[in-house]
């Protein structure tokens, strides 16, 4: 089943949080690492990933560094200070965003369920 | 992880500059892409992940991907820009900019005409030399990844493309603001008050703009290809 429409919302927060993790990655990586953490189940598209990235480093929260590897460029992107402060608040609004929807999909759960 | 053979990467090469991209960070992302994926799988299975690559990235989505990169890069570089503006406004910044401000002000209401026009020029003149500064830059930087990629055609960094494009902005407003008055049939326009009006507002536009697009390189050189 294809879960692309599911992931694009959140897309912004699962790059925000992997390099809250990891001091700074690379496109390539970034989609590996989620393949990794999910065994498979989540594949970030080219299509999504590169676009995301670059918005974010246009609002100022990802700051970017070449580096040379190998024979080639590489582009490693990181957390700016502003970037560090959004992670919390893009976590906790998905986190909230998912016990809502958990409690739509499942009513009988008690309202102070959490994840 | 293995590393390519010199013909796997000419293929890898080949297939990217079949794209005829333009913009210097994508092509060198794309690459980066390209040579991470097919170094995780065997040399028998590198036929068939180029495949598949070339499925993902086709010609229609890097164009797509460029410009959404373009986009993005010139709303970050008006957003930087008018950060930096916006720091020269708050304290302590503040009295520096404000006894600049008086500065101009004061020497607008000393000098003649003529003598405005050509002071207008220095902060232009600065600007002009702070964009050659940059494209000299930008292209030694661009140079190796044209190198390492082996393409032929045009390529450029998308920060450069913006910073000259805001060079003819500025240009522009010359035009307009000087020249124009004598078009328009004013025969003697630098004795005209509005012409006093124009020029200082030019020239705190030309200081303005000179100082946030060197704040702003200062910011982007250690990290873009500018």
């Amino acid at each position: 089943m294809s879960n692309n429409n599911l992931i694009k919302g959140s897309l912004q927060t699962i790059i925000l949080k992997l390099l809250e993790e990891n001091e700074k990655m690379y496109g390539y990586e970034i989609t590996q690492r989620v393949k990794e953490l999910t065994a498979g189940e989540i594949k970030i598209t080219e299509g999504a990933l590169y676009p995301a990235l670059h918005k974010l480093e246009a609002e100022g929260l990802l700051s970017t560094e070449i580096q040379q590897v190998d024979n080639r460029v590489r582009k490693y992107y990181s957390l700016t200070k502003d970037g560090q402060k959004q992670v919390t608040s893009k976590m906790s609004e998905l986190q909230g965003f998912v016990e809502n929807l958990q409690r739509i999909l499942t009513p009988d759960l008690k309202p102070g369920f959490n994840i | 992880m293995r590393q390519l053979s010199e013909q796997e990467l000419d293929q890898v090469k080949r297939a990217i500059a079949a794209k005829e991209l333009t913009s210097a960070e994508i092509l060198m992302e794309v690459y980066d892409h390209y040579v991470s994926h097919l170094e995780s799988y065997g040399d028998s299975e590198f036929e068939g992940e180029l495949f598949e690559l070339e499925q993902k990235f086709t010609h229609h989505y890097c164009k797509a991907l460029q410009e959404k990169h373009y986009n993005s890069t010139h709303r970050g570089m008006r957003v930087l820009q008018w950060k930096i503006f916006k720091s020269q406004l708050s304290w302590p910044n503040f009295i520096v900019t404000a006894t600049l401000f008086s500065l101009i002000s004061y020497l607008w209401t000393t000098i003649d005409g003529r003598t405005r026009t050509v002071v207008i020029l220095v902060p232009l003149g600065i600007i002009l030399l702070l964009v050659v500064w940059i494209l000299i830059k930008s292209t030694v930087k661009v140079r190796s990844i044209k190198k390492t990629l082996g393409v032929s055609n045009y390529i450029q960094s998308d920060y450069l493309k913006i910073i000259l494009g805001q060079w003819t902005l500025i240009l522009s407003t010359l035009t307009l603001g000087v020249l124009a008055p004598k078009n328009l049939g004013f025969t003697d326009p630098f004795t005209n008050p509005y012409y006093t009006y124009i020029t200082f507002f030019l020239a705190i536009l030309y200081l303005g703009y000179f100082l946030t697009l060197l704040q702003a390189w200062k910011i982007k050189s250690k990290t873009a290809l500018i």
